[in-house]
């Protein structure tokens, strides 16, 4: 007893050494100043034009996400600073924004930790900008709401209050329901940028053949009907920015393809 | 530090925005119509406008699109290896797919870039004018293939001088 007891002293004890060694050792290293160079524009001053204000985040202290970094910024540097977030893991969609040139989640983008090279963070392009790094979705949500993203049915099973699905039938779902409506795809898409007041956009299309082709759903002809014009669906032109940018890997511009096909055959 | 104090304010009702690119494209001298603030009507609850059903704008108008583009493929090369009556045919075709294929693109271009909701009538007049436009080269394309003998022996011309 008194053996083990020594032992597990000892274990304790080295352990002890070690964490204090090592939290000297962070304590000594050389700190990685990164660049962060954040769009900036107050509503509150809107003779005031947007600039990038650049900001310095040392690594070490910080998490790996942009998000962190942005965080870090408004809690140490500069309260002022705006952007929406919420969950930090990708599965909310709320922080959205351009980040080197690219649409995606600031949550699951990593910093680059070449500290060499500048960050730059800019809100989803071509929108209307509430504040800094907060775009209008307005508009985004609006159109969600037209495609009636709910299941429609005329009839309910008598025997009870659920609607079946097949397994076959729900593996069809599988790609589309992910989507988190982050709008990263939409505003990636030139001909989104063009006409957002009246084409509908990847992310919502994606939703649409979601609908679409769900075996529950039973407003298939009214789906496709409100499709049947020049603007809401046909301005896509398979440019497939959206697919490249989705930050959830899905694949919107094979949904537009998709429903292109069902409407092309169904007429 | 200052923690700048900012009033709540209801978005929709005084849309104070920044657009996030410096100016969208604008075709320069056009008049343009005024255009919803914020790109928005309605309140935040409301669905967007959906636009009456018209099959000719929409899938049909992609199938004709797809089945020229596809009639295409074929259409370019078989002028230049066939003789007799099946030359004239493929070649007349390649002439009418060529003109329906240059009408639909540019078609297309004129739905993007002059809409309808920035510059009202004058995207009809640039509709006007595509037409003339395509009008006039069937005249064209009608004209080589009885005169000179068809697109694909103009094609070949170029190569001897």
């Amino acid at each position: 007893m008194a053996l083990i007891q020594r032992s597990l002293f000892r274990f304790i004890a080295r352990r002890g050494v070690a964490t204090t060694e090592s939290a000297m050792a962070t304590h000594s290293t050389v700190p990685k100043m990164k660049t962060f160079k954040v769009y900036r524009w107050n509503p509150d001053k809107p003779a005031e034009k947007p600039h990038l204000q650049t900001y310095q985040v040392d690594l070490n202290e910080c998490g790996p996400m942009v998000l962190d970094a942005l965080l870090k910024i408004k809690n140490e540097q500069d309260p002022t600073l705006t952007f929406r977030r919420s969950c930090r893991e990708g599965i909310c969609g709320s922080c959205a924004m351009n980040i080197e040139g690219r649409n995606t989640l600031a949550c699951l983008c990593k910093i680059d930790t070449n500290v060499s090279k500048q960050e730059k963070i800019y809100p989803l392009p071509h929108m209307f900008i509430v504040k800094d790094l907060v775009p209008d979705l307005t508009n985004f949500y609006q159109q969600y709401k037209s495609i009636k993203p709910y299941l429609q049915r005329s009839s309910f099973p008598a025997d009870g209050k659920e609607v079946p699905q097949s397994i076959e039938d729900r593996k069809k779902l599988d790609g589309l329901y992910e989507c988190i409506l982050c709008a990263c795809c939409s505003t990636s898409c030139p001909s989104y940028w063009w006409n957002q007041e009246e084409y509908l956009g990847p992310a919502v299309l994606l939703q649409a053949y979601r609908w679409l082709i769900d075996s529950r759903d039973q407003a298939t002809r009214q789906r496709k009907d409100m499709l049947q014009n020049s603007m809401s669906l046909y301005r896509c032109h398979t440019i497939m920015n959206c697919t490249r940018t989705c930050p959830k890997g899905l694949n919107p511009g094979l949904a537009i393809a998709e429903i292109k096909k069902k409407l092309a055959l169904s007429a | 530090m200052i923690i700048r104090h900012t009033r709540p304010r209801v978005i929709l009702q005084k849309r104070g925005l920044s657009y996030s690119v410096p100016k969208l494209f604008q075709i320069p001298l056009l008049p343009t119509r005024k255009q919803k603030p914020g790109g928005v009507e309605g309140d935040v609850n409301s669905a967007s406008f959906v636009p009456s059903k018209n099959n000719f704008k929409g899938s049909l108008h992609w199938d004709l699109e797809r089945i020229i583009s596809m009639t295409l493929v074929p259409l370019i090369v078989l002028p230049f290896i066939t003789v007799g009556t099946i030359h004239t045919i493929t070649d007349t075709l390649l002439g009418a797919m060529l003109v329906g294929h240059c009408h639909i693109g540019f078609q297309s271009c004129i739905i993007d870039y002059v809409s309808k909701r920035v510059y009202g009538r004058i995207h009809n007049y640039f509709m006007y004018l595509l037409t003339v436009g395509t009008l006039l080269s069937g005249v064209g394309i009608y004209k080589i293939e009885v005169e000179d003998g068809g697109i694909s022996t103009v094609v070949k011309q170029f190569w001897h001088d």
